[in-house]
């Protein structure tokens, strides 16, 4: 764990670190927790480190690097036994919002303690504290006994747009934090990293996976007002605009990032907005025009705890009920959650081909922790991923039309559309009722007739297989139910429990929330031993979805709320008392 | 496929369902004429229009167009623009959409620049919902949800399109029709935002305000020496408007750049057709390694 104050640069030696990681060929998960602030607030990062798969954390902490004294206040009695305290004794920084605050006494007999006097080290390289966050990173390492080149090669690739003077003392300043900590300490600390033979690995969040995955779609067009935790897709892709040649744009509110992206949608090219729960409340007069007009529309929804503000950057899953049902009216959407930046890649990709196809809004559900923790994974398959873009009709097909309708009633429900500049396809969408045509109308049956058409657009929409994963033993003494962020912890709490108790578990993961594959669920629950409801939010929202579409109830439920995601013993625990 | 000369290719087999003597019969009028002088095809041209009795308009001239919400004309028609830089896109809707709901959308339009014509018609009232004041009605004015008089003065959108930022600014009245399709072609023509305010009569609602009313009160500031490149100029006389003296013409008009001009990711075609089937993103994921 890294702590300290907002703007001591935590979150700078965290990437720093877990790539140094993975490039030596180790798995790294990264969770980050820090408060509504710019500077000053406490935030921390947990690293999970492993040869082995991570996807979540636990309550303990092996290695604390702390920057200031609140870090060491707050978090010391989380070290677990053998573990270690780095942090500089004399210099210990304290943030301008605690002013006098002192370190408590540590009282801990059985962790290794490690005064590393980062700011001396760094004057005697001849630098400033801007060079704390290399210093810490020398001392980490040495700790750890990792090969120091691994840093050093690191560091140099990080500051490269520094001149070499700069670059050689925190280098200095690293090499020296490193040989204090490798010489006095590390023999005494049971912990030991060494690079590994692996395929090289992406170190990635699940903002930068939609990202890729949108851009691989063909995106064109990205709208955006920022509202964590969805605002780095904004950086991301503005960043890469030119590369990529898509138009991104922050806009006044959210009301018209939605309306834009509508805009560019019905003209013909990929769009997509993104926000948050309370941005997409705004946003929801927009999303039943796209229903009602029939124009695809991609929105990524990153949930955070609410209702209004809320805890603008915790996690929380709790929006999905609002996701489901909001605008006024029945219209049919698409709503996919995915549990791990890989899905959300995948899913991404698939929700631009959904869009277009069915013609409608398609909703991508994620939520803080995995929008901003980090996994590493290789590179991504792109083998096979075809774009599709539904029915259109140029100006040749349209030659051969006498009498176009845009929203010709059909069988599957789908009309073949026209794009604005195609001669012969001109036609009006509305938010009105409407006719074939798309001209206005209010007659009774064409009412109904439309409505039904919309309606059964999406039945042929089969989610048995791509809706839903079970994860495990199909015979497991408990099937564990959840979704979204919670998919790596809850596995991890299972393997955890396996080993600990022979417990064996299962778990059943939705993917598809609207169409929802009610079959395969029905069938997994019914069959199950026993169940259970694992989710990010006060009511079990997911629950309740199972028993709208099913009538199964669910009745045992274990809910974290309290803005972050469980640890897997923590998970583990309460399943446990459960039995 | 119409014939270009056909001058009937701008209409629908719709007719209108205004009141008879509705101000608009003229805004569309003016506008298939407007469209007919640019010598521009159905398919040519989009138009985002919101909710309202003007917003049906869409509905009643053959061109693409997207019927929206109240008040959200503009983002929708900066996102089809966005998307395909080559088509006339206008966005058209009442003062209800344009002054009241979608107020902010207007500001940031203005700023923004995107080549786009947007049409207002300003008939002081809130008519499809029949006839609540709006926030172009008088003070005073007397309808179902101010009983007792209106208590906030008239907004005036003229005064807040020059100081936004609009590159083209102009107002006239539904009545002259000749000048009205005069000033559309000039606004579709205007490289930027162009916003033409129509003051019009509501039969049904404001019929206070009839053609005549407008005729005895409307002065061109183009006859007053003004000139519209001069912006301060132009915001006296906007300010100078008060019941009985409206100024109309083009008040204001200057060269920016198009907000789209200034994207090179469509210097060489617009977003629509670029070719999306093979995005290459093995670098983006090397990046992260």
């Amino acid at each position: 764990m890294i702590g300290g104050f907002a703007g001591q640069g935590v979150k700078t030696i965290s990437d720093a670190f877990a790539r140094v990681c993975t490039r030596a060929g180790l798995y790294v998960f990264i969770n980050m927790e820090y408060p509504s602030n710019i500077k000053g607030e406490h935030n921390y990062i947990q690293i999970m480190v492993s040869e082995k798969e991570v996807g979540s954390h636990v309550q303990r902490v092996d290695l604390l690097l702390a920057l200031d004294a609140k870090t060491i206040n707050l978090h010391k009695d989380e070290i677990s036994p053998g573990g270690a305290l780095i942090y500089d004794r004399e210099g210990i920084e304290v943030s301008q919002i605690d002013v006098g605050l002192k370190v408590d006494d540590i009282g801990r007999e059985d962790i290794l303690i490690i005064d590393m006097p980062f700011n001396k080290i760094a004057a005697d390289a001849g630098g400033t504290n801007k060079m704390i966050n290399s210093v810490g990173l020398g001392a980490v390492q040495g700790l750890l006994r990792f090969d120091f080149e691994l840093l050093a090669s690191m560091l140099r690739q990080s500051l490269s747009k520094f001149e070499d003077k700069i670059i050689e003392q925190n280098l200095k300043g690293a090499r020296q934090a490193y040989g204090i900590a490798r010489e006095k300490y590390s023999e005494k600390f049971s912990f030991v990293l060494e690079k590994r033979d692996a395929p090289d690995r992406m170190l990635l969040t699940g903002n930068e996976a939609v990202a890729m995955g949108a851009l691989k779609a063909g995106l064109k067009f990205y709208s955006s007002y920022p509202m964590t935790p969805a605002s780095s897709v904004l950086n991301y892709l503005s960043k890469r605009a030119r590369d990529y040649n898509i138009v991104t744009i922050l806009t006044e509110d959210e009301i018209s990032a939605a309306g834009m992206a509508i805009g560019v949608a019905y003209a013909g090219a990929r769009a997509m907005t993104g926000t948050s729960g309370g941005g997409f409340c705004l946003m929801t007069e927009y999303l039943g025009l796209a229903g009602m007009t029939e124009t695809p529309l991609v929105i990524l929804e990153g949930q955070r705890p609410g209702p209004a503000t809320g805890l603008p950057t915790r996690t929380e899953q709790a929006d999905l009920k609002f996701i489901l049902s909001a605008h006024q009216g029945d219209f049919p959407r698409i709503v996919i959650a995915p549990g791990d930046p890989s899905e959300a890649f995948y899913i991404t990709f698939d929700a631009f081909n959904l869009a277009e196809k069915y013609q409608t809004p398609v909703i991508i559900l994620t939520d803080k922790h995995i929008a901003e923790s980090s996994w590493a994974y290789e590179p991504f398959d792109v083998k096979g991923m075809e774009i599709e873009r539904g029915k259109m009709l140029g100006e040749k097909e349209l030659s051969k039309i006498k009498d176009y309708k845009r929203f010709l009633v059909t069988d599957s429900g789908i009309s073949p559309r026209t794009l604005p500049g195609t001669p012969g396809g001109v036609f009006k969408a509305t938010g009105n009722e409407h006719n074939e045509y798309g001209l206005f109308s209010e007659e009774a049956d064409n009412r109904a007739e439309q409505m039904d058409k919309r309606l059964r657009k999406t039945a042929t929409l089969d989610v048995s297989e791509i809706g839903v994963k079970l994860h495990g033993d199909p015979d497991a003494d408990i099937t564990l139910v959840g979704w979204g962020s919670t998919k790596f912890v809850i596995m991890d709490a299972i393997a955890l429990l396996k080993k600990d108790t022979e417990l064996n578990c299962n778990f059943l993961q939705v993917i598809y929330m609207e169409p929802f594959p009610a079959e395969r669920v029905i069938k997994i629950l019914e069959s199950a031993k026993r169940t259970m409801l694992v989710e990010n939010n006060a009511t079990g929202q997911l629950g309740d979805l199972i028993r709208q579409k099913t009538g199964f109830v669910i009745k045992e439920k274990i809910l974290k709320y309290n803005g972050r995601q469980f640890f897997r013993d923590e998970l583990a625990g309460f399943i446990e008392k459960r039995l | 496929m119409s014939n270009a000369n056909d001058k009937t290719k701008f209409n629908t087999k719709a007719r209108p369902n205004w009141c008879p003597g509705c101000g608009n019969f003229g805004i569309q009028s003016a506008l298939k004429r407007a469209l007919m002088e640019l010598n521009l095809e159905p398919h040519q041209v989009v138009m985002s229009s919101g909710i309202g009795c003007s917003s049906k308009i869409a509905h009643w001239i053959n061109i693409y167009g997207l019927h929206g919400l109240h008040g959200r004309t503009l983002p929708i028609a900066t996102g089809i623009k966005l998307a395909n830089n080559n088509l006339v896109v206008i966005a058209e809707g009442g003062d209800g959409d344009g002054y009241s709901e979608g107020m902010n959308h207007f500001i940031q339009a203005a700023r923004r620049n995107v080549d786009l014509t947007y049409i207002v018609h300003n008939n002081g009232v809130f008519s499809l919902t029949t006839g609540q004041t709006s926030t172009t009605g008088k003070k005073g004015f007397v309808s179902n949800t101010t009983p007792f008089g209106a208590i906030e003065p008239p907004f005036n959108p003229i005064a807040l399109a020059i100081t936004a930022g609009a590159t083209f600014v102009a107002r006239t009245f539904s009545g002259d029709i000749n000048r009205l399709s005069e000033l559309i072609v000039a606004a579709i023509k205007h490289r930027g935002f162009a916003f033409i305010d129509i003051l019009q009569v509501c039969v049904s609602y404001n019929p206070e305000k009839s053609y005549k009313w407008y005729k005895d009160r409307v002065y061109n500031i183009e006859d007053k020496g003004h000139a519209h490149t001069n912006r301060s100029s132009a915001l006296v006389f906007a300010l100078a408007d008060n019941e009985d003296r409206i100024a109309t013409g083009i008040f204001y008009q200057s060269e920016r750049a198009p907000y789209e001009d200034l994207l090179p990711q469509i210097k060489k075609a617009p977003l629509v057709e670029h070719d999306i089937k093979n995005v290459e993103i093995g670098n983006l994921m090397a990046e992260l390694i």
